[in-house]
């Protein structure tokens, strides 16, 4: 368990005063919080969120009452206005000491800035994603319910209607269930314009008082918009009515058409509302009774937990109810139970808030190692002013006084720092969100990444950290030098000593912190540069995709749809500039669908034992359209039809795993369709007899959890209503013929609207678009690591170099050989550099396991990348010793004795 | 000590907490919390460090425990002074002269 770390952690940032008197009452109320809130389920977040707002409200108060009395005493502070003119004095005189050697200034500055930037950039990313969660009131009550069956619990199938409404009627828990079915097409035609595919969902009318969320314009459809046969009223998002009805105050009651029907708008949902995932319609769900329970309709069920109800105490109350159901009717609900989670694990599951953490903490190391670096040129400059210090000490000054002089040098780079890094995190976060645009449906609606207070909050925080981590020490150092010590000795006091070992042990801070990130940036990189660089069995210019939704209401049978497709093939090979043109279900490459398959002859017992592989649903031109050909059978043809025999094509991949070696033409498979899943009967599949072995066009997406291996089926034997367009097409721009793909469509449909266009090289570079964005996030973390760490060093060593001039000059009047003293150097640099590395292999190693989920053929102890990124550190860090050595060797040793 | 502090919303809520007898800090806070209907939530650090101030200027006091028998024996009980339950008055009394008058302005 973490939280008492935490704890711990967070106390020790109150002034020592606080703590001693109140620290054991801090942490018991601490525990306290923490045993309250997870009583009601596992809510972190909750109580993260709770302690941040506290540090913030708390500590600034804490350390200005009790501040920096050494002795447990309150620190006099000067009363009001010569408080004031002491701060002012000393903020002008931190300015003029920090102009007079700009370079220095200037270095500490970027510095900082680099390192809260790319911090609050991730900090950002997380906050957006995780800390900010649904925009619903009391959202960990939100539960999504999934069926499974008892013997495989971690498979998860769609709820039943008819199981919806026996919850409904015998639940004890919920304040309210709704059902939503979310597998819908919603082509919509705003008046004036052409038909648009539109995310959109059927919802029970409860939906939206279980989510507690007031309409922005009119009012939901109630139950009564639920009975079969009441006219289909809409409800529209925020988003929809701004940009198709011109924001139109009067909206409520127009009527727009959507799926060839007219529908009556009869509300505006508010701004940023798009459950459940970025939908922006929603329609009355509307079910006839039917006869088999089995197969009512397909539904995810969401409910709300009463008040003070537990996630277990609701899970317990469905358990009970579903093993009632499972006695009533053995023939659908046998060994059918049913999950209920909270619903923000369903868009985050676990892994993915443990990457993104993992992430976070390695852009800190960016801001440690920037405040190491800042603190170096701070503790280089407190030692050069020892004996100014001691002056004034001598004279009467306070060591506070002196002390917050030093401090606010530290201060003032910091605020500099923290104001371009906001500048940083801004364009980042951009970036990040172009990112996001760019995914297939876009971003969950409530994933907002920018500065918001939460975020500038956070980096308030960090500035006072980087001030306190990298001014704090050398301000100490250099306060409490004895006055004493330091007028006796003329030039080297024993604090300078202190102050040398201080600064080799950052420096090897940063060494470690910069070899961990660099390590990560450069697997990342070498992933990216796997997924750019390979080799496609086919030619990816000139080819036109665009995706289609049949609604099932007018393609409701497989001879609707079989017509469909027999009518537009033809129209779409005769577009002007379209060579070739196929009708399938997913793109090469790029594709989403995976299925499960039974090999004719195998057992299986349940259902994750059936191997997945992608299964893409195409016609006899996908190939050829493709230019790809068949390695060996033959590939589909026209005479494949719905009566011919049920024929199938896998891939390289396919056949390389499941038949090693052997053909697999002529062995038959069985694709466990949707509709089979979670059904009792397990007999019911159809076998496909395998005729042809293609090229393999996909990579596996561990990410996703895609397979690399496909089969092929014919859209003939499988009609489908997700359709993907591909046409090869003359000239440079496939999108060119977007236009006249929207006519020949409207000629066989006028209703269907096409959604996605996109040229294939344009969507495989969107695919890798996430990759892409993180590896360069690490490739700039990395590079200002490496920059940060190699002017650290450089400075230590030129430092320590000017310091040990005497001894230098004193070593060469005694006979050392210029050898000697390279050697000294440089073993210096090296061996921080040495105890640096070692450390940092350690952390990259923990680092990379972190963000194994994004590497594409790449091991996470990738030799070649670990390798050389030692070699560039070791290269740096020769760099950044060699010119200090060469003033080192250049020193006149009767120049270094007269100094003395 | 002697000093003055400004009476915040949640200082004032503290300090109400302990009119009907001893409390200890953790107490206060959830009682806080309860009787604002959440809307002012004193974490750890804030709930001490408000505790802290109170007990400088001498509105409140240390106690100690009563008869304590619970797993936490070093809990930290508060009692309010004569000080503070005269401030409390004071302030009471400045507040429902600005109820009054807001009401007869019909604001609420």
């Amino acid at each position: 368990m973490a939280e008492p770390a935490i704890f711990r952690a967070l106390l020790a940032l109150y002034p020592p005063r606080f703590r001693r008197e109140y620290g054991q009452a801090v942490l018991d109320a601490m525990h306290g919080r923490w045993r309250e809130l997870y009583a009601e389920g596992p809510r972190r977040l909750r109580l993260l969120t709770i302690l941040f707002r506290d540090v913030v409200f708390s500590l600034p108060r804490a350390w200005w009452t009790h501040g920096l009395g050494r002795q447990g005493r309150l620190v006099r502070l000067p009363e009001g206005s010569r408080l004031m003119s002491t701060l002012a004095s000393d903020i002008r005189y931190a300015v003029r000491r920090l102009i007079r050697t700009p370079g220095t200034a200037a270095i500490a500055v970027i510095a900082i800035a680099l390192g809260i930037g790319h911090t609050a950039t991730m900090f950002s990313i997380v906050n957006g994603t995780i800390i900010q969660g649904l925009p619903f009131e009391e959202p960990h009550e939100l539960m999504v319910m999934w069926r499974y069956h008892e013997d495989e619990p971690s498979g998860r199938l769609v709820g039943r209607y008819a199981d919806y409404e026996d919850i409904l009627e015998r639940e004890t828990t919920f304040e309210g269930i709704a059902a939503i079915d979310m597998g819908a097409a919603f082509n919509v035609s705003p008046p004036g314009s052409d038909p648009e595919l539109v995310q959109g969902a059927y919802v029970t009318a409860n939906m939206f008082t279980v989510l507690g969320e007031s309409p922005f314009l009119g009012a939901y459809f109630d139950k009564s918009a639920e009975e079969v046969g009441a006219p289909k009223v809409s409800m529209i998002g925020h988003q929809f009515w701004r940009e198709r009805l011109e924001a139109d105050p009067s909206a409520v009651g127009r009527t727009i058409r959507i799926n060839g029907v007219e529908s009556q708008i009869v509300g505006v949902m508010p701004e940023g509302f798009g459950f459940p995932f970025n939908q922006q319609v929603w329609q009355p769900l509307q079910f006839e009774p039917v006869a088999n329970r089995g197969e009512s309709p397909a539904l995810m069920f969401l409910g709300r937990l009463d008040d003070g109800v537990s996630v277990p105490q609701g899970q317990a109350d469905i358990h009970r109810i579903m093993a009632q159901l499972g006695k009533e009717f053995p023939d659908s609900n046998e060994g059918m139970a049913m999950l209920s989670q909270p619903y923000i694990t369903e868009v985050l599951p676990a892994q993915i808030p443990a990457m993104l953490y993992t992430m976070l903490a390695a852009v800190s190391m960016v801001l440690i190692i920037a405040c190491a670096n800042v603190a170096n040129l701070l503790l280089a400059r407190a030692s050069q002013r020892t004996r100014e210090v001691a002056i004034s000490s001598a004279l009467g000054a306070r060591r506070s006084r002196v002390f917050f002089q030093l401090l606010s040098e530290a201060a003032i780079i910091a605020a500099v720092g923290a104001t371009l890094g906001l500048g940083i995190a801004k364009f980042g976060a951009d970036q990040f969100n172009a990112a996001l645009a760019a995914f297939p449906g876009g971003p969950p609606f409530w994933f907002t990444i920018g500065l918001d207070p939460t975020v500038v909050g956070f980096v308030v925080l960090l500035t006072i950290g980087a001030c306190m981590f990298s001014g704090v020490i050398p301000a100490f150092k250099a306060s409490g030098t004895n006055p004493n010590d330091v007028l006796k000795d003329s030039t080297r006091g024993g604090s300078s000593m202190q102050i040398g070992r201080l600064s080799r042990m950052l420096v090897m801070v940063e060494v470690a912190a910069s070899c961990a990130l660099l390590i990560a940036a450069g697997l990342m990189v070498k992933s990216v540069t796997n997924s750019l660089t390979q080799e496609y069995a086919f030619e990816t210019g000139g080819l036109f995709l665009t995706g289609l939704a049949l609604p099932a209401d007018t393609y409701p049978d497989a001879e609707s749809r079989r017509q469909f497709y027999n009518e537009l093939g033809p129209v779409l090979r005769a577009i002007p500039g379209v060579t070739k043109a196929s009708i399938a279900t997913d793109p090469p490459v790029v594709g989403f669908t995976n299925g499960r398959f039974e090999i004719e002859g195998n057992i299986y017992q349940v259902d994750s034992d059936y191997p997945s592989a992608r299964v893409v649903t195409v016609d006899e031109e996908y190939f050829g359209t493709l230019g790809a050909s068949m390695v060996s059978g033959r590939d589909f043809t026209s005479a494949d039809t719905a009566d011919s025999e049920p024929v199938a094509i896998v891939d390289q991949n396919w056949a390389d795993l499941y038949f090693r070696g052997e053909s697999p033409i002529g062995r038959r498979i069985a694709i466990r369709g949707l509709s089979q899943v979670g059904t009792s009967d397990r007999n019911d599949s159809m076998f496909f007899t395998i005729v042809g072995l293609a090229p393999s066009l996909y990579l596996e997406s561990p990410f996703v959890g895609l397979a690399a291996e496909a089969i092929y089926v014919p859209i003939q034997q499988r009609p489908t209503t997700g359709l993907l367009l591909i046409a090869k097409v003359d000239g440079d721009d496939p999108l060119e013929i977007t236009r006249s793909v929207k006519d020949a469509i409207a000629r066989v449909d006028p209703d269907l609207p096409i959604a996605n266009s996109n040229s294939m090289d344009g969507s495989l570079a969107q695919s890798n678009a996430f990759l892409n964005i993180f590896a360069a996030l690490f490739a700039v973390f990395g590079a200002a690591a490496l920059f940060l760490a190699t002017i650290g060093l450089y400075g230590v060593l030129s430092f320590s170099v000017a310091q040990r001039k005497q001894e230098v000059g004193l070593r060469m009047a005694l006979g050392a050989t210029p050898r000697h003293v390279w050697r000294l150097i440089i073993g210096q640099g090296f061996r921080q550099m040495a105890v640096g590395l070692g450390i940092g292999l350690g952390l990259a190693v923990l680092l990379a396991n972190g963000l194994a989920p994004f590497f594409v053929d790449v091991s996470p102890t990738d030799p070649v990348v670990i390798g050389s990124i030692l070699l560039v550190l070791s290269l740096a860090g020769l760099a950044a010793c060699y010119f200090p050595a060469r003033r080192a060797v250049r020193v006149d040793p009767l120049d270094a004795m007269r100094a003395e | 000590m002697g000093k003055n502090v400004r009476i915040t919303p949640a200082f004032f809520f503290l300090l109400l907490t302990l009119v009907d007898g001893d409390k200890h800090g953790y107490a206060m806070a959830k009682e806080v919390e309860d009787r604002s209907d959440g809307s002012i939530e004193l974490g750890p650090g804030s709930l001490y460090w408000s505790l802290s101030r109170l007990c400088d200027v001498g509105y409140i006091e240390e106690t100690r425990a009563p008869e304590d028998n619970s797993r936490e024996g070093r809990r930290r009980y508060y009692r309010l002074t004569d000080v503070g339950r005269e401030v409390l008055e004071r302030e009471t009394e400045t507040l429902s002269r600005v109820l009054s008058f807001a009401k007869d302005k019909q604001v609420i």
